[in-house]
């Protein structure tokens, strides 16, 4: 099955709707289509929102780069719902990424379970299931 | 009048406003926007939403509706244009 999506440009980045379910709210997020990152990522402000705290996630990681070290850590969201599929307990990385304009990045630990196709012209992103535990859903994401 | 209902903090949202609107009355920060009507189903693109927080910050933004139980679906978005270079984490943890 085919699942098409509408995307908006914010400078050469392409985001996308998401909502996200945790504790205390169901939030609605822009997210950045990031086949140039690995992981999901959230930026910390917004998982507190949703009512997580950094006591939720694992113990807090460093992260290297080549140029710096700095902390984060990953928790399991209780669903997230983005280019129209929804799972449950889905694994981000927290991380300030210290830009405004989106909420997080869409990476590959979930692009990976997709065939996907970038329609610029169309401003649409068509996915079709190959793996994984995921469900379409009429609303939200 | 319960306990509960004596400390929950009143959010009175705007209006519904169109989102140049929005940008036009608070630039260049974070807004707290309650029954957001996307400009197509499923888009990120805002056609109307209720100001609920306004602040420098997401979290300045949303501080009345984080505290009013009653409000369990919202959203945070910037204003103004974003002026920093995405930056992605790196992808080694220890």
């Amino acid at each position: 099955m085919k699942i098409s999506r509408p995307f908006i440009r914010l400078g050469e980045l392409l985001l996308v709707h998401a909502e996200i379910r945790g504790p205390r709210a169901t939030m609605t997020a822009r997210l950045v289509f990031d086949t140039g990152a690995a992981a999901t990522t959230l930026v910390p402000e917004f998982i507190e929102a949703l009512g997580y705290s950094a006591r939720d996630g694992g113990q807090p990681k460093r992260m290297h780069s080549a140029l710096s070290e700095e902390e984060g850590y990953t928790l399991e969201v209780a669903e997230l719902s983005v280019l129209g599929v929804m799972t449950p307990n889905f694994e981000i990385h927290v991380f300030d990424l210290d830009r405004q304009g989106f909420d997080g990045l869409l990476g590959m630990n979930f692009l990976r379970h997709f065939n996907f196709e970038v329609r610029p012209a169309e401003q649409r992103i068509c996915v079709e299931l190959i793996s994984g535990d995921w469900k379409p859903v009429t609303d939200g994401g | 009048m319960n306990t509960a209902e004596q400390i929950t903090p009143t959010v009175e949202p705007s209006e519904p406003l169109p989102w140049a609107e929005i940008c036009a009355r608070y630039p260049d920060q974070y807004v707290c926007l309650l029954d957001v009507v996307p400009v197509e189903r499923w888009s990120p693109a805002i056609a109307t939403g209720r100001v609920a927080g306004h602040g420098p910050t997401r979290l300045d933004a949303s501080a009345l509706v984080r505290e009013d139980v009653r409000i369990t679906r919202w959203s945070v978005v910037y204003t103004g244009e974003p002026t920093k270079p995405l930056r992605r984490p790196p992808v080694f943890f220890e």
